[in-house]
This record gives C-alpha cells, structure tokens and sequence, in this order.
C-alpha cells in the first residue's frame, strides 16, 4: 500500500511538470482605462504585488504547477511587456507597463476563469510611501485575491473634485417651499470651487457647471481620469422624519453591502422565481470590489472627519461623527472621497437656511476649512 | 280479569317504554353527547391552529433617530416564506402609525428567499422610485428598515436584495447602491 501511494505521489510530480498551467494574459486599451485579463482554464487563487508603478505582478498561490505564458498585449499602448517570475516557490507573471499607471479596479470571471484588472495611466510626480496591504473579500474564501499595493509615493495635492449632487431633470430632494437640492449643490459646489482656487491654489474639477444630469458613474469617472487627489460629493438631505436635522458626512461602507455575494447569486439564481429576467452581462457576473475605495477607506474616513468637524461648528450641531454607507457615487474614486449632506430640506428651520445665500457661503467656507486641515495633516504625513 | 287485557297492557307499557328511551336518547342522551364530542374536535382544531409567534418590528419615530421596537403577535405558520409575507405586510400596514420611510403608494409586489443565499429579495412597485422624496439619511431609513427588521426577525436570512418593479436599480434616488445586497446594520435600531 505504502508502495502504491508513493507510485501515485510520483505521478502527480511527473504531472504537475508535464501539464503546466496554462494562462493567457491580453489588454487592451479602452477610452479612458486599459483592462489586463489573466485567463485560465483552471481557477487558481493569488496574490497581486506592485513593484513600482509601471508593472503589476500576480503570483500564483498554492500552485506547483510550472506556468505555460501565452500573452497577446498588441491591443494596449500602456503595457509593452509579460514575464514568468517567482517569488520563493510561488511563480508568478508581470505585466510592465511603458508608462506608470493607477489600478482602478479588480474582479474575477468565470468560465473560462479570468482575474481583470482596470488601469490607467498616471500623470502625477510620487514619492515614497510604506507599503498597504488589503485583504479583498469576495466570494472565493480561500481563493480571495490578496493585494500588497506597494505605491511608491503620493503627489501633492494638486486636483480636487467637487460633485455638485443631482441636476437636470433629477431634482434631488424637495422642501415645503420647493427649495431645490440640485441647485443648493450646484451654488455651494460654485463657492467651494472659488474658494479653494483661491486660498490654496489647487485645480478643481466639477462633474457638473449647469443645471444638467450626470449620471452617477460618469461623476466618479470623470475623478478618476482627471487624477482627482480628493472627491467631494456635495447634497442636501431628506427624511420623512421631519425634526431630523444636522450635517452628515459618509465615506464608503464596502462592508455594508454584499457585493460578491448578490453578483452571484443573481447569476447561479437567475432560475429563482421572478429572476429570470435579470440581464446577464459581465457585469453581473463579475466579482467586483472597488480597490480603489479600499486602498483609502482611511484617508476618506478622515477627509469626512475634518469637514464633518466643521459644519458642526458651524451649524451648531452636537457632533454624532462621521457615517458610513454604500454610496454609489463613492465606490469606485481611486482617491479619498466623501459624501457631505449640508443640511435637511425636510426640516423647516433648515430648509429657511438653505434658501439664504449668506448661509450657504458660510457652508462653502467650513468645507474648504476641512478640506485645508486635512490638506495640511497630509502634507505633513506624506511629504 | 282477562288474560287477553293482560298481554295488552303489558305490550303497551313496552312500547311506550321503547319509546319513551328513544325520544330521551335521541333529546339529550347518547346521540347528543356524541354530537358535542365532535364540535370539541373541531373547537380544539381551531385553537391549535391559531398558536401565536411573537415577532419584534423597528420603527422610526419622531422621537429618536434610532428605530424603535414594538413587539406583535402574528398567527404561526409553519411555512416560512408565508409567514415572512405576513410579516412585512404588518411592517407596511403599521408603518402608518409611525414615521413612514418610503411614500404612500409603495407596495411590496413580490418577496423570494434564495435558500442556498439565504437571501430575501422584495420586489417593490414603481411608486416607491417615483414617489420617493430623496437624501440619503431617507434612504437609509428605506434600506435599513427593511434589511434590519427582516434579519432580526427571520435568523435565517442573512442578507437583503431590494428591486423595484422587477428591476435592479442603481440607487433608489441617487444615494445607496441598489445592486447588491444589503445585510443587517443593528446601529440603527435602538435594540
């Protein structure tokens, strides 16, 4: 027996040799991001490492396996160049860039099984930072990708995004005097521009000027391909519970929502009753988690903190901190992001406050104090 | 006297006997007991059937920012899935007597529970998105209302997918996202 099982040991070495794992890598550019695919027959769970900023390794974990590389990158100007390389007894694959470019998010696809990576292109001069290390969740268990994001450095802040919430025909919430949410925003969003072009000197980006609708992922997308440092989504709230007053700042919650597990579910589901009808394109069967978030969860966090400080002092309010929730608009900024909701239009004594122009500069003000504390502890922490 | 009287009378006393047991029997006897035993099946049937399961709804309130609880009793029903259906149309029914969070005209249409996701999903009507006043603190108060009193109430659900008219949303009025399921957040709740 004992003989038997050393026979079976010495085939599966002899295997794992003569039937390597084959994995093909292609990109390709699209118009504001380039997609990287690693795809293989056979699932394989890993760990994605940065060595510096123009190339993006994956090694294989648990994978004896020596590694068949087919790439095809003729589709992609950003990346020029695959290489095998191992780390201990792990192998793994790199994909080099000819520029430095930003990862803005990960997922994986089945069938045939396939780890995705969005990228961009960086424009931004960086220096050195301590490496982060994320652990993704997703669906997988044991399988979950783990991502050691070693950026050599973050910029100055020099691009700030400022997300005046709702517009168009999509008013936002509405008060008793028909005080408008989309045009509260519009017209802080206005003076906080002016006033931090004018006090700190930085650039600043509006996903909207006008009175217009913006679909939400245009908004953060329009972050993202500008090299937004911050975002800063600006709204005015609503409750049915009319003594609800007081600002709130959120940052993402990514835990708040099951991500992984509702892709999945409406894919493997889709014969339940009442889902059959429920598309089924790549998005809905990806695994996504926004790395972009993740990586600055922190730093979003205390982006909220700061402003939410603020508008407290401002408005008086006893400070219930800052809030986390799964906001659309924030889940995909690959840079810190906040939700800031001024005050309540459904209550009457803050909705009067929201109709005087002199308030609302006033809110302009505590925001860029926020921002400019948090740019100051930035600053001093990373530079 | 006469022996042939004699047969008579004891024939007549024997029928008015026979008789006499048959109409007390058949009055208040043997038959009616027999009677009465069966509607004690039927009273019994009826009270089993009415076993109560107490449930704990959160509500809002102008009182507090946190969802208060009060407690309800809902006639037991081993089937699950009923018995969740019958449990949210008393949360939408004594939503009226609280602070509402969702407009009027909502009504749930339809509610699965995938089993091996152990997810409930509620399908709401078109009303609810075009009627639904906006900002985000509403919306949290929509989810979570739902996402949290289901979860606390039915341990087997572990997660919570909203849909509108049969459709995945982006978000409800800009804020949330609605793609994905939402498990329970008991911050909310004063518990």
């Amino acid at each position: 027996m004992k003989k038997f099982y050393c026979f079976l040991t010495y085939i599966f070495i002899i295997a794992v040799h003569i039937f390597p794992l084959s994995i093909k890598v292609r990109a390709f550019d699209h118009n504001d991001f380039t997609r990287i695919v690693f795809e293989s027959d056979s699932r394989f769970s890993y760990v994605m490492e940065r060595g510096s900023e123009r190339d993006l390794t994956i090694f294989l974990k648990n994978r004896p396996e020596d590694i068949m590389l087919r790439s095809d990158l003729s589709g992609s100007e950003l990346l020029n160049r695959v290489e095998n390389v191992t780390n201990g007894d792990d192998p793994g694959i790199r994909v080099k860039g000819s520029e430095r470019f930003n990862i803005l998010k990960a997922f994986v696809l089945k069938e045939p099984f396939r780890v995705v990576f969005d990228v961009n292109r960086k424009t931004t001069n960086m220096e050195t930072e301590p490496a982060i290390t994320e652990s993704a969740q997703d669906e997988y268990g044991s399988d979950s990708p783990e991502i050691n994001t070693s950026k050599k450095g973050r910029s100055s802040i020099d691009v700030i995004c400022i997300d005046p919430g709702h517009g168009g025909s999509d008013l936002g919430a509405v008060g008793d005097k028909n005080t408008k949410e989309k045009s509260i925003t519009l017209k802080v969003s206005k003076k906080l521009k002016k006033i931090i072009e004018r006090e700190l000197g930085i650039r600043v980006v509006m996903t909207r000027e006008s009175d217009v609708e913006v679909a939400l992922d245009s908004r953060v997308a329009k972050a993202n391909n500008q090299n937004s440092q911050l975002f800063l989504s600006i709204h005015v709230n609503s409750s049915y519970r009319k003594s609800a007053r007081g600002p709130e700042t959120y940052f993402v919650s990514l835990k708040a929502t099951d991500k992984i597990s509702s892709q999945l579910a409406m894919k493997e589901n889709s014969s339940f009753n009442g889902m059959d009808d429920v598309p089924e394109d790549d998005e809905l069967k990806m695994i996504l988690w926004s790395m972009a978030q993740t990586e600055h969860i922190r730093e979003s966090s205390r982006l909220a903190d700061y402003i939410q400080n603020e508008l407290n002092i401002l408005l008086n309010t006893k400070n219930r901190g800052v809030k986390q929730a799964p906001f659309r608009v924030l889940m995909r900024a690959s840079m810190p992001a906040v939700l800031i909701e001024i005050a309540f239009v459904s209550n009457k004594y803050e909705e009067n406050r929201l109709r005087d122009d002199s308030f609302l500069e006033k809110v302009a003000e505590s925001i860029y104090t926020g921002i400019s504390k948090y740019i100051y502890y930035y600053n001093s922490t990373f530079k | 006297m006469n022996k042939k009287i004699i047969y008579i009378l004891i024939s007549l006393a024997v029928i008015f006997f026979v008789t006499s047991l048959i109409i007390y029997l058949s009055s208040s006897g043997t038959f009616k007991r027999a009677i009465d035993d069966k509607k004690g099946e039927s009273e019994i049937i009826e009270e089993t059937s009415q076993e109560l399961e107490k449930v704990k709804i959160f509500f809002l309130t102008n009182r507090s920012s946190l969802f208060l609880p009060k407690e309800y009793e809902i006639e037991k029903n081993e089937n699950r899935i009923e018995f969740l259906k019958i449990f949210l149309a008393l949360m939408i029914d004594e939503s009226s007597n609280f602070v509402a969070t969702f407009p009027e005209q909502t009504r749930l249409q339809s509610v699965y529970y995938i089993d091996d996701k152990q997810m409930v999903v509620l399908d709401f009507n078109e009303e609810l998105i075009i009627n639904f006043p906006g900002g985000s603190r509403g919306e949290i108060e929509f989810v979570y209302f739902f996402v949290n009193n289901v979860c606390y109430n039915f341990k087997e659900v572990k997660k919570v997918k909203i849909l509108v008219a049969g459709n995945e949303y982006k978000t409800l009025s800009g804020h949330l996202d609605l793609e994905n399921p939402y498990k329970p957040n008991y911050k909310y709740f004063r518990r």
